[in-house]
């Protein structure tokens, strides 16, 4: 039997090679202070973000830092600044963008080196009850709480730590927990799972918490997994100026 | 191979070290929050909100200031009243009516938004209530600058 | 203090209260005018109450605001003080300015 080899045609990566430049934020442990460099990067149709920093890692400069891991918008490791806003690198294409494109790490946390910032700061946020990891709810025969039409999957959140970036407040103010921990908090209350909600919803009400925010949904239009930040706050402060949680008022 | 100390490995130290944190617009001052740049309309809103909301606060103790001119009597109050019907105060007072208008009907919207009534109208909300904005500040300063 | 019902509470009395200024003080303009207006027991009442809703809202306002730029526990108390300091004499003025008035007519 002889096996057919495919010749699969460049689809996808036609058109002309043209050149895009990157102005890249740059710090190394020790520099005087950041500073931004510029690369004359091809791009192709395809080329994403994460492309063009690759690109500049193998050909111009290795010691570009950047993170990235699945490449498809489900790891969350790859949380920059374009242009000023925040994206995914791996799902930005370069063809959406203009012809000098700033790239920067996510505001809000420390930078580490170059693209790459200290997520510690980010993990610190979230409430003593966020289950890093549980069961899953994909098991034969699960139905959903009485009460509950669907499963909200706040899981969706991939803790990329662009909300807590494009958070206006979170920019004056370290102190606030910010909109990751605060939809992972809201999550938790919706679902219970066996945590102290009376601790949970205390711990939101705290001055640095829900009512820091000022329904500005800078998180929501952030967020690259649709977790939608702004509406779990809101939906938490519900509950804390009717003084329960849904689900009870629901019985 | 002797053990050593932390303190003999500076490089931990040095891990420990935070390097710089950027923030969006002009840093960890209130004048990031009305930096435009990487900013959508939400942010537009909050910072119009905010803007608003201190000029308000100025105007109520302006406001209790030329009351008081109320307890010097009848000629006081009658010299106020000739400057405040002058071209340049009435726009003021239309000035005046912008903000309340804006900060009144953004706090009606992030009320219903807050309070979970409508969560995810927020931006259908904004543009409604820019509506009646324009409207009712159209109609206050024609009556204001028109009729008095 | 902060909690998201008082808030709408307050800032519905406040329209409340603002509707009827408005209305009412439309033609408001002589010395004459305004002190017959606030002697009236409602209008002193309503004016009473917008005056206390709109200080509280303005403070609170204020102190969202001071809070936003990173306050710790103890800044967070000193703001609380001076706000309620700041507070209760505005009130106490504007209440002084409307009962001086209101005697006078």
């Amino acid at each position: 039997m002889r096996i057919e080899t495919d010749q699969r045609s460049s689809a996808g990566a036609e058109g002309p090679t043209r050149t895009r430049r990157f102005r890249v934020f740059r710090y190394k442990r020790g520099d005087r202070g950041p500073r931004y460099e510029t690369f004359d990067v091809p791009v192709e149709a395809r080329t994403t973000v994460l492309d063009a920093m690759r690109w500049i890692q193998l050909h111009v400069d290795p010691s570009l830092a950047i993170r990235h891991s699945c490449s498809h918008a489900s790891c969350g490791t790859c949380g920059v600044r374009v242009d000023g806003r925040e994206v995914l690198m791996c799902v930005t294409p370069v063809e959406d963008l203009g012809r000098e494109i700033t790239v920067e790490p996510v505001a809000n946390l420390p930078v580490l080196t170059d693209l790459v910032v200290d997520m510690r700061a980010f993990y610190a946020r979230y409430p003593d009850e966020h289950p890093l990891v549980r069961e899953s709810e994909l098991l034969p025969g699960a139905k959903t709480p009485e009460g509950i039409a669907t499963y909200v999957r706040y899981e969706d959140c991939i803790e990329c730590g662009l909300c807590l970036s494009a958070c206006p407040i979170a920019a004056t103010d370290d102190r606030y927990v910010g909109p990751a921990a605060l939809a992972a908090a809201e999550r938790i209350v919706e679902e219970r799972r066996g945590a102290d909600l009376a601790a949970l919803l205390a711990w939101a009400d705290e001055p640095d918490g829900v009512w820091r925010c000022h329904a500005i949904f800078e998180c929501t239009r952030a967020c690259p997994s649709d977790v939608r930040p702004a509406e779990r706050i809101m939906t938490l402060r519900g509950m804390l100026a009717r003084g329960h949680a849904p689900m009870e008022e629901a019985r | 191979m002797n053990r050593r100390d932390d303190a003999d490995l500076p490089w931990l130290a040095e891990r420990e070290r935070p390097g710089p944190v950027l923030r969006k617009g002009a840093g960890m001052t209130p004048l990031a929050w009305f930096d435009p740049r990487g900013r959508a309309l939400g942010s537009f809103a909050f910072a119009l909100n905010r803007i608003t909301a201190l000029g308000l606060v100025l105007y109520l103790y302006l406001h209790l200031g030329v009351l008081s001119l109320l307890l010097r009597g009848e000629d006081a109050w009658g010299d106020f009243l000739r400057l405040a019907t002058t071209g340049a105060f009435l726009g003021l007072d239309v000035l005046l009516l912008f903000g309340l208008l804006f900060h009144g009907l953004n706090g009606i919207r992030v009320t219903l938004v807050g309070s979970g009534v409508v969560p995810e109208r927020q931006r259908a909300l904004f543009w409604a209530f820019t509506v009646v904005g324009v409207l009712a500040l159209t109609a206050g300063a024609v009556r204001i600058v028109g009729g008095g | 203090m902060l909690s998201g019902l008082a808030l709408l509470v307050l800032a519905a009395i406040h329209m409340v209260a603002h509707h009827f200024v408005v209305e009412e003080v439309g033609g408001l303009r002589t010395y004459r005018q305004v002190l017959d207006y606030i002697a009236s027991p409602v209008m002193f009442t309503l004016e009473s109450a917008f005056l206390v809703t709109v200080t509280a809202h303005a403070l609170m306002g204020v102190r969202n605001v001071l809070l936003d730029l990173g306050a710790g526990p103890r800044a967070r108390r000193r703001i609380d003080a001076a706000m309620w300091i700041l507070g209760i004499l505005t009130v106490g003025y504007g209440m002084f300015l409307v009962g001086t008035l209101a005697s006078r007519a």
